[in-house]
């Protein structure tokens, strides 16, 4: 779509740990309400791009704009557009739920925090366990206050890396929901998983990594088309078909 | 954020974690282990340490033992050179990547958030002063009594900066460090660098001091063997004040004894010319380390998740390691068998022992005892006659903890519980290798004290060599089953009380959960005396039984082979009894 600038932006994203590069030369760009599943066999690189992109760690070199924002030149700026969800709900032990919200509050400086968390706490179902601490959650009701956390400031950039590890179906199901509806309210998701039958459902557009080089980006359509031997495969089938060639990745170019 | 939002945040986070933590705790006094736990380990503390705290400035309970002028000089001097070994090893031994000690939580909410890399160091280095404050109430209590001048007033404040810059110090050497490795120096190059670069400062200082002259009354090496502590201080206090305060000593030394000096000011006027400057190394080391635009984020992401590993580690009642390598078997396991022997194997392979291991550390231990047997004066083989028979005995009283296995190992019971085994095979199995490792050592000891036993001694003993050999071999072979039962003892407290046998970094903190463990300590010492108590009472009889027959040698024979036979039997059944309590075992969640 042409005129509409990209939420996230990377250009030439590269990676090096001493000589091995873990991310190599990636560009991709995702506009606002775009779901964008990141695919991988293991050691691809996903992670290591996600922390990347969401100013976790500092890449080698390349370009990052969130929100039009340059993640290198203003970090702080670009930070206050963006969430990430680990796959791994990682609380304080000695926080309330209200608390951790109250904390991110501060750290995110959300002024109007007070009438904001009621309603995210009963919209995650947490509303009656506010007072409760993370030891007394189960793993599904922890993954709600680090989601309640992450979306406390109303971030326009969303990552997730594997968001349903370790949920339960229903919480999956919830889980789903709440990711679509993030895309459906205009912002520009970015979800790193080996469940590809997720992405399938959700994802309007899917980039493919292996050992750190981009090797499809395209609408899930699109990538099919490239790879499948017949257009109605799977991204299962592409995925596998990827994953177990021997053969240097050929890069894509096809770009939304 | 800003620094004054920063600092608001982590007050929130500091206060109310503090605040819940100890809900939790009074929430958990309702449940009556906790609370006869509670009143157990409270009186403890206001017995021990209330008496501590009470007693700075010679208080009316008691006269602290205190430390005179010419000490304190000493003290400080040391400490000085401490410091300075410190900062030189934060150059040598550190890591090529720098990395902060955030926690989990801490990275998860903080990396993604709109904070700058400096502000995250400002937090870091902030939250640090939270534990070093901790830590230096806790160790002004002790040094206060110790110092017994009651100038907690300096202590407190002295010791907390101290703490802060070498902390900061640490810090922005790892910075530096990384930096300079990012520039192209090979860590092997620093490390050599650094060393050599220490030695030669610590050379210079030795040889100023050597070629200043001795202190009077005092000479290097001989002949003044005999003097008391306070001689020796007062002989030390001028040639260790010449080497380590004037010349190069006095300049290599300075940052040093600036970090130190405050703690040891003895007025008000003292203190402040002493903190002053130690203030405005802290505020250079702060201002260091902001500046060193590093990229900490990856090693401190690795650093937490390595410490969560082990966190989980101890939970899941495993050794605490980061580093995992691949053991060699200690001896080769058949597939058939006594299946005891499976749990031994496992647990030597466990500890890294070998069989080359073995054959080395015995060869060497009978070179090394020959080779001292040989060479040391009289003298001497009394002193090495006495660390030999020390350590015999602190092993025995390390044997204890041999038991502490099976609390550690609580969360794998359910795993032992699918073998097709009965519990008595799975109880000596898991005792088998600590109590095997244990007697191993004590035999070592024991070994040594026989051949590094000095023959005056051995020709003013009252008993015989025929006698001392007997009982030398009945001591032997007693340290198995006096082993196993000492391993048995915690074991069944293992099982018997679950929640109060799980190791300490894992269970529950606070004074209720050290009460716990006291009564537990005191319930396995007094299981352990009486369970021996039968068999000393039969050596003990056997012995006076053969002075007055005149049978020494025989009686001592007979009565402790029965004592053996009978600590053997009560660890045998000791073992089967833990076998039943293990097959109706159900480990309970705290």
């Amino acid at each position: 779509m042409p005129g509409i600038q990209g939420m996230i932006e990377v250009e030439g994203l590269t990676k090096l740990y001493g000589e091995f590069a873990a991310v190599n030369n990636l560009s991709f760009t995702v506009r606002p309400g775009e779901l964008l599943g990141l695919v991988g066999p293991n050691g691809a690189g996903k992670t290591t791009s996600l922390r990347c992109i969401s100013g976790i760690v500092p890449p080698t070199r390349g370009r990052i704009q969130i929100a039009g924002i340059d993640l290198l030149k203003s970090p702080v700026e670009a930070k206050r557009s963006m969430a990430f969800f680990s796959d791994e709900p990682r609380l304080f032990e000695y926080l309330t739920v209200r608390q951790h919200l109250e904390f991110t509050a501060r750290l995110y400086q959300v002024h109007d925090a007070a009438t904001r968390i009621p309603p995210l706490l009963e919209e995650l179902e947490l509303g009656e366990k506010s007072g409760q601490l993370p030891g007394e959650l189960s793993r599904g009701m922890k993954q709600k206050v680090a989601l309640a956390c992450g979306l406390l400031h109303s971030p326009k950039v969303i990552f997730f890396d594997e968001p349903l590890t370790g949920l339960d179906p229903l919480a999956i199901r919830r889980m789903k929901e709440t990711i679509r509806h993030l895309g459906e309210g205009g912002a520009a998701v970015v979800i790193s998983s080996h469940l590809l039958h997720l992405l399938e459902e959700l994802c309007s557009h899917v980039l493919i990594l292996k050992k750190g080089v981009r090797v499809a980006l395209g609408t899930l359509n699109e990538v099919r088309g490239m790879f499948a031997a017949q257009g109605d495969s799977s991204l299962e089938d592409v995925f596998i078909r990827i994953a177990t060639q021997d053969a240097p990745p050929k890069i894509s170019e096809t770009n939304p | 954020m800003n620094t004054a939002a920063l600092v608001r945040a982590l007050f929130f986070l500091q206060t109310r974690s503090i605040a819940n933590s100890i809900r939790v705790r009074i929430r958990r006094l309702k449940q009556p282990r906790y609370l006869v736990g509670g009143v157990v380990g409270a009186a403890y503390m206001s017995f021990w340490w209330g008496r501590w705290i009470w007693n700075i400035g010679g208080g009316p309970g008691g006269h602290p033992p205190t430390m005179n002028s010419e000490a304190k000089l000493i003290v400080t001097d040391l400490l000085s050179v401490l410091v300075f070994l410190i900062g030189c090893s934060a150059w040598i031994f550190t890591s090529p990547r720098a990395s902060l000690a955030f926690t989990e939580p801490e990275l998860a909410f903080l990396l993604p958030a709109p904070m700058s890399r400096k502000l995250l160091i400002r937090y870091k280095l902030i939250r640090s002063q939270f534990l070093l404050l901790f830590q230096t109430v806790l160790m002004s209590v002790v040094t206060g009594r110790f110092l017994g001048d009651g100038r907690i007033g300096y202590h407190l404040p002295g010791l907390w900066l101290a703490l802060t810059a070498l902390s900061f110090h640490g810090i922005g050497a790892s910075f530096t460090v990384q930096r300079l490795t990012e520039r192209g120096l090979a860590t092997w190059k620093r490390r050599v660098g650094g060393a050599v670069i220490a030695a030669t400062l610590i050379g210079v200082v030795v040889a100023w001091g050597y070629s200043l002259p001795p202190a009077p009354g005092f000479t290097h090496g001989h002949g003044r063997s005999m003097a008391t502590g306070s001689e020796i201080a007062s002989a030390t206090d001028p040639w260790l004040q010449s080497a380590l305060r004037s010349g190069p000593g006095r300049w290599i030394l300075m940052p040093a004894r600036t970090v130190v000096e405050p703690f040891f000011a003895a007025s008000p006027g003292e203190f402040v010319k002493a903190v002053i400057p130690l203030i405005g190394l802290v505020g250079l080391l702060f201002w260091w380390i902001e500046r060193a635009d590093v990229s900490f984020e990856e090693a401190s992401l690795e650093f937490a998740r390595k410490r969560a590993e082990v966190l989980a580690s101890v939970r899941a009642g495993n050794r605490v390691t980061l580093k995992r390598r691949k053991r060699s078997d200690a001896f080769e396991l058949k597939p058939t068998g006594f299946v005891p022997t499976a749990f031994l194997w496992k647990h030597l392979v466990e500890s890294g022992i070998t069989r080359r291991k073995m054959e080395i550390a015995g060869g060497g231990l009978g070179l090394v005892l020959i080779g001292l047997r040989f060479s040391l004066s009289n003298n001497a083989l009394v002193i090495a006659w006495s660390v030999a028979v020390a350590g015999m005995t602190a092993m025995l009283f390390l044997s204890l903890t041999t038991g502490a296995v099976l609390g550690r190992e609580l969360t794998m019971m359910e795993v032992f519980k699918q073998y097709p085994l009965p519990g008595w095979q799975i109880m000596l199995g898991q005792m088998a290798g600590p109590v095997v490792r244990i007697t191993a050592y004590q035999w070592a000891g024991l070994l040594s004290a026989v051949t590094l036993v000095p023959g005056e001694m051995l020709n003013s003993t009252v008993l015989s060599l025929p006698q001392i050999i007997v009982g030398l071999i009945l001591l032997a072979l007693s340290l198995i089953p006096v082993n196993a039962l000492n391993a048995l003892v915690p074991a069944a407290a293992a099982l018997y009380f679950p929640a109060w046998a799980r190791p300490s970094k894992e269970g529950p903190a606070g004074f209720e959960a050290m009460g716990q463990r006291l009564i537990l300590m005191f319930g396995m010492l007094l299981a352990m005396a009486i369970a021996v108590f039968p068999a000393g009472v039969i050596v003990g009889g056997s012995l006076w039984i053969g002075k007055m027959t005149g049978a020494a040698t025989l009686f001592l024979a007979f009565g402790g082979t029965v004592a053996m036979a009978l600590l053997t039997l009560e660890a045998g059944l000791g073992i089967r009894l833990l076998g039943r309590l293990f097959d109706r075992f159900e480990a309970a969640n705290d």
